[in-house]
């Protein structure tokens, strides 16, 4: 899942959670596929972020989960290069890597 | 850090943001609130007058305060009952951010991304509070805030001092270094200084002034070396966890002082990350008051 700004969206994607408007009404539910009036009324009621299914960015669900846990692997070992071989930090980095690719699969 | 030392980091800092032109003042609803909560008098219908007063600020708590966040059964219609339920604190703390967020809502061009700055920021929050409630820390809401705003002196700096901040953000781009070392070598001050010297400025509390100053180095932070342990490690777990963006693409190392504060086992990491995964999508409902 992720937060994407409503000019971001595009027809196709689907809400990942219920769309609400300013006063707590419900418009649309979760797992509704946005089409370009649906974005139209979204827009007229001033809702300005969605959370969105399928994201392309890391830890997310995908269509091919291995590249995605291999994508998960290189991000980590990339981020964590410098403080890997600390013993909490090591073990901090196997940890994000279990959970995130927990997500993709 | 030296007193000698500290007297440096103070003088760089008066010369920094002595050039800041504009800066603004923290907003009267909540000096209104302080001096109110201040009288033991002081009713929740009348701190709630004043927050309705303010329609931006009133739909802002209502839907904070109904959403998963708080994860109350029934929903709450009215400032007053939302006051007597959560308590002047906690709505206190929601306007604080509220305003905080509309404050620094300007985006600067060529600037660093504030929904991914926010969206670390929300994530540190929410890592705050996990490990608060896991340490039994009293005061969850205000460790929550504290981890939600202890990085806004780099907004400071991005809005405020924008050609400095703008050579930090080369060096971190150049030398793939984390921003708080950019700062130290080209400001000689960091954002943690400013973020502190902010908060000190808007008579905010100690707590939220030393856990901001001290979260790369919590041992400083005195009596409150506890919560700022508690904020440099959320700090980064939301990053271990590559949930936004606070400007760089490294991880800091655990400060051995902070850990040991901390007495967490890393063979509990993943139900902690995991639960502070599940904390981040509650807070969400914050990326709402940059709206």
């Amino acid at each position: 899942m992720r937060v994407v700004k409503i000019e971001e969206a595009k027809p196709g994607m689907r809400v990942a959670k219920d769309v609400l408007d300013l006063r707590g009404n419900l418009l649309y539910k979760a797992g509704t596929e946005i089409s370009l009036q649906i974005l139209e009324t979204l827009r007229g009621r001033n809702v300005t972020h969605l959370f969105l299914e399928d994201s392309p960015g890391l830890g997310s669900a995908g269509v091919d989960p291995e590249k995605r846990a291999a994508e998960v692997d290189a991000e980590l070992d990339r981020v964590f290069a410098d403080v890997a071989s600390h013993p909490v930090m090591g073990a901090l980095k196997e940890a994000a890597k279990r959970v995130l690719k927990s997500k993709v699969k | 850090m030296e007193a000698g030392a500290q007297t440096e980091v103070q003088d760089r800092l008066k010369k920094l943001v002595d050039r800041i032109q504009g800066l603004p003042t923290l907003p009267a609803m909540l000096n209104n609130i302080n001096k109110m909560m201040l009288n033991p008098r002081t009713s929740a219908k009348e701190v709630a007058q004043l927050i309705s007063s303010d329609p931006s600020i009133t739909s802002k708590v209502l839907r904070v305060v109904n959403s998963s966040f708080y994860g109350f059964p029934n929903r709450i219609t009215t400032v007053t009952h939302a006051i007597v339920i959560l308590g002047f604190n906690t709505i206190k703390s929601i306007v604080l951010s509220s305003t905080i967020f509309d404050v620094f809502r300007k985006e600067v061009r060529g600037g660093f991304d504030r929904q991914e700055f926010w969206k670390h920021s929300i994530g540190c929050g929410a890592a705050a509070k996990v490990l608060a409630r896991r340490l039994g820390f009293p005061t969850l809401e205000e460790i929550f805030i504290a981890g939600l705003l202890h990085d806004v002196g780099k907004i400071v700096m991005d809005q405020f001092l924008h050609e400095r901040f703008a050579e930090v953000l080369d060096m971190v781009r150049t030398r793939n270094c984390l921003i708080v070392e950019a700062e130290e070598k080209t400001l000689g001050i960091t954002h943690s200084d400013v973020g502190a010297w902010l908060f000190e400025k808007w008579n905010l509390s100690k707590g939220l002034v030393e856990t901001t100053r001290c979260h790369h180095n919590p041992a400083l932070a005195g009596e409150n070396a506890k919560p700022a342990a508690i904020i440099h490690f959320a700090d980064i777990l939301v990053r271990a966890l590559r949930f936004g963006s606070g400007g760089d693409q490294k991880i800091p190392q655990v400060s051995d002082a902070a850990w040991s504060q901390l007495g967490l086992d890393p063979g509990q990491f993943d139900p902690l990350l995991a639960e502070v995964g599940e904390e981040i999508e509650r807070a969400m409902i914050f990326l709402d008051f940059i709206k």
